[in-house]
């Protein structure tokens, strides 16, 4: 699986990677034991009102992070479900109070909304922040250093200012916002860096555009066809066989502009990541074989009334991991993180809120 | 003695070693490089993750160091308790068990479990909060449905004085009635309500179709005054607020509460109390008629009244549902309050 890289390609990245080694990415999660482990978790969250679900989080997690290696090497998902469980306490709290003063004065609802807008960064920084300090790989963590103007900047003003432009600005503003997250994500105290030009996310916007476009105007014809087919065999039978057709066409639009945009953004992110001296990535995920993964994750989820959830999440973890190939340095056998290492320090970082999850993901 | 062979990973440092975690006495951990026999760490002060079927266990220690180990057929003892939970997720019987109750018990929860919770929050709500809940209601009926009363203020002031002197008589009032207000409402017909905080609205087209029954039209307050003396009003507005965040923490999205919440807002105008409490203030009303020496049957009179005024026949299901969606099954209720 992880075989030295050869002596062109080795010269070629020389200043960055001195030596590095491929290491695709594996997932080695089982969906009969993920399903048990994932059942269990829910009936126990609902016998307990909801309280276990902090718990249910940390165990789905840390099922999920242990099973995917690099170089054989698991991640760990390190939160304690006591942070999970402050976090929707609070949640609950503030719906709550939301929910009552709303009876005593509906306008509260359109200041909830508005205050809302300006808590969204916060939120997000939040819980960016709790996920990377909670992953760690080969006992260093990951850590995170945006800050409140940043994503205020990035994921409220831009998007605003799209607005004013017909949505012209959006794929820019989407490249500012990946851009924006990867340069602010440590691992050992190295950040990651991206640069990225806007003309992928314009292209990619505008062939989904054209696709959805194509794809519409197909499902009318076939509609059409349906219903006059159908109508052969009655009205009834026309009306329910173009529902299904409807609703295949409308399935799969989703499914294959979700998968485009993920692929081509996705696979030119991830080879355009680099951390420096230590690591750079590959991602060639196609959007075929993507799109097919969706397309049956959603109909097997779907017809199983959600119970083939854990099915569809294990085998879209296997095929991203396997899309996806790090190389790494020699300088990750010997990388210690000086922050992290003084302990005192890191404790007086992680006081009070920064230690409580708010996911929003 | 228990003795794991495993790997001990350095303070934040992705240097890692062969090592040996054993437990010399209860409670005691030593973890041994399993070369030279060195002690790397030792001590009573460590973190373990959670243990998961297929999963090695790992123990964090406080200095940032840790030991993990796939071997998880023997563990330390302050950790045996640990594994049940991994047990219970590894086993299929429980699965497929899981697969039956979990539907059961969301029905529970949602029918039985959250109404529960919600009532035994309304002794707490503040005061200040229910009386507000009246006016902003009243305020906004007035401004849709409701028109000032065409009444003389006479003819209110006789009627509302000889109600509340009614009401004194029927017995203790647990909740005190706010007000009774009159109202024109051409939309809504012969009806009368009440507000969550114990505000009374009596429309003129009652009063005028029960102009020459006044036991009739005293049987129907009574049965207002029911849903006062239980709060059905607050039970209803904070099972709705319970199922808002209920279903905001299911689905984990904001955006979805607001909806619920601002839903739940204009929905309790339209006032429609469930069955239960409905038949709970019917009983209300016949019990103190019975206290006030009328007939029993005036409040039954005075349902077969408002059913003949909407011009729907009471065994039509579907035809009361859109008068009476408040009201449900009423020629139940009227056998009920005949008896
Ligand atoms: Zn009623």
């Amino acid at each position: 699986m992880s075989e030295p890289i050869t002596s062109v390609d080795a010269l070629s990245a020389a200043p960055v990677q001195p030596s590095s080694t491929r290491h695709i990415v594996e997932f080695t999660g089982d969906a009969a034991e993920f399903f048990r482990i994932w059942i269990v978790n829910i009936l126990l969250s609902i016998v307990t009102l909801g309280i276990y679900s902090a718990w249910a989080k940390v165990r789905t997690n840390q099922y999920l992070y242990s099973h995917t290696k690099i170089a054989g090497h698991a991640f760990r998902y390190l939160a304690n479900p006591i942070q999970i469980l402050k976090g929707r306490l609070i949640a609950v709290a503030i719906f709550a109070l939301i929910a009552v003063l709303n009876h005593f004065n509906p306008l509260v609802s359109l200041g909830v909304s508005l205050l809302m807008l300006f808590a969204f960064p916060w939120l997000l920084l939040q819980s960016l922040r709790f996920k990377m300090r909670m992953t760690s790989y080969r006992n260093v963590r990951f850590g995170f250093h945006g800050s409140y103007g940043g994503f205020l900047k990035y994921f409220i003003g831009l998007p605003v200012l799209s607005v004013f432009t017909m949505y012209l600005l959006m794929p820019y503003a989407l490249k500012r916002m990946d851009e924006y997250v990867y340069n602010n994500v440590s691992y050992g105290g190295r950040r990651s860096t991206l640069s990225l030009e806007a003309g992928t996310y314009y292209s990619t916007a505008f062939k989904i555009i054209g696709m959805s476009f194509a794809i519409v105007i197909a499902m009318v014809i076939a509609v059409m066809i349906t219903a006059v087919v159908g109508s052969m065999m009655g009205e009834i039978a026309s009306q329910v066989l173009s529902f299904i057709v409807a609703g295949a066409f409308y399935i799969g639009l989703a499914v294959i502009s979700r998968a485009m945009w993920t692929c081509v953004i996705r696979n030119y992110t991830y080879n355009n990541l680099k951390v420096e001296q230590l690591a750079t990535f590959e991602s060639n995920m196609e959007v075929i074989s993507y799109s097919k993964l969706l397309f049956t994750n959603t109909l097997l989820v779907a017809f199983t009334l959600g119970l083939a959830y854990p099915w569809a999440l294990i085998r879209l973890q296997q095929y991203r991991a396997s899309c996806t190939t790090v190389l790494l340095s020699e300088e990750i056998e010997r990388l210690t993180d000086p922050l992290q290492q003084d302990s005192s320090a890191f404790a007086e970082e992680a006081s009070d809120l920064y230690d409580v999850d708010f996911a929003l993901t | 003695m228990l003795r794991i062979e495993g790997v001990y990973l350095q303070p934040a440092s992705t240097a890692h070693q062969a090592a040996v975690l054993i437990e010399p006495h209860a409670g005691w951990l030593e973890v041994q490089d399993a070369v030279t026999g060195t002690v790397l760490w030792q001590g009573t002060d460590y973190h373990a993750d959670e243990l998961l079927p297929g999963l090695p266990l790992r123990l964090g220690f406080a200095d940032g160091s840790c030991f993990e180990t796939s071997n998880t057929s023997q563990l330390p003892s302050k950790l045996k308790h640990h594994a049940k939970l991994s047990q219970i997720e590894r086993s299929t019987v429980l699965a497929l068990l899981a697969i039956v109750l979990i539907p059961l018990l969301c029905l529970w929860t949602y029918f039985r479990g959250i109404p529960a919770l919600a009532y035994s929050l309304v002794p707490h709500v503040p005061a200040a909060v229910v009386a507000s809940i009246d006016e902003q209601s009243l305020f906004t009926l007035d401004k849709t449905l409701l028109e000032a009363s065409k009444l003389p203020i006479a003819e209110q002031t006789r009627l509302r004085e000889q109600w509340l002197k009614d009401f004194n008589q029927a017995g203790s009032l647990q909740v005190p009635v706010k007000a009774i207000e009159f109202r024109d409402a051409p939309e809504v017909g012969a009806n009368a309500f009440a507000l969550p905080g114990g505000t009374i609205v009596v429309t003129d087209q009652i009063v005028e179709l029960l102009k020459d029954q006044p036991d009739a039209l005293l049987a129907v307050l009574l049965h207002e005054l029911g849903h006062v003396q239980y709060q059905h009003g607050l039970k209803t507005i904070a099972q709705s607020a319970a199922n808002a965040v209920v279903l905001a923490v299911v689905l984990g999205d904001l955006g979805s509460l607001q909806e619920v919440v601002v839903g739940t807002a204009t929905t309790m105008v339209q006032a429609s109390f469930s069955r239960d409490f409905e038949l709970q203030a019917d009983t209300f009303s016949t019990q103190a008629l019975k206290q006030l020496g009328k007939s029993p049957n005036a409040f039954a009179d005075a349902l077969k009244a408002i059913v003949k005024s909407h011009d729907v026949d009471p065994n039509d299901e579907k035809g009361m549902l859109k008068y009476f969606s408040s009201h449900p099954a009423i020629a139940e209720r009227i056998k009920n309050a005949s008896n």
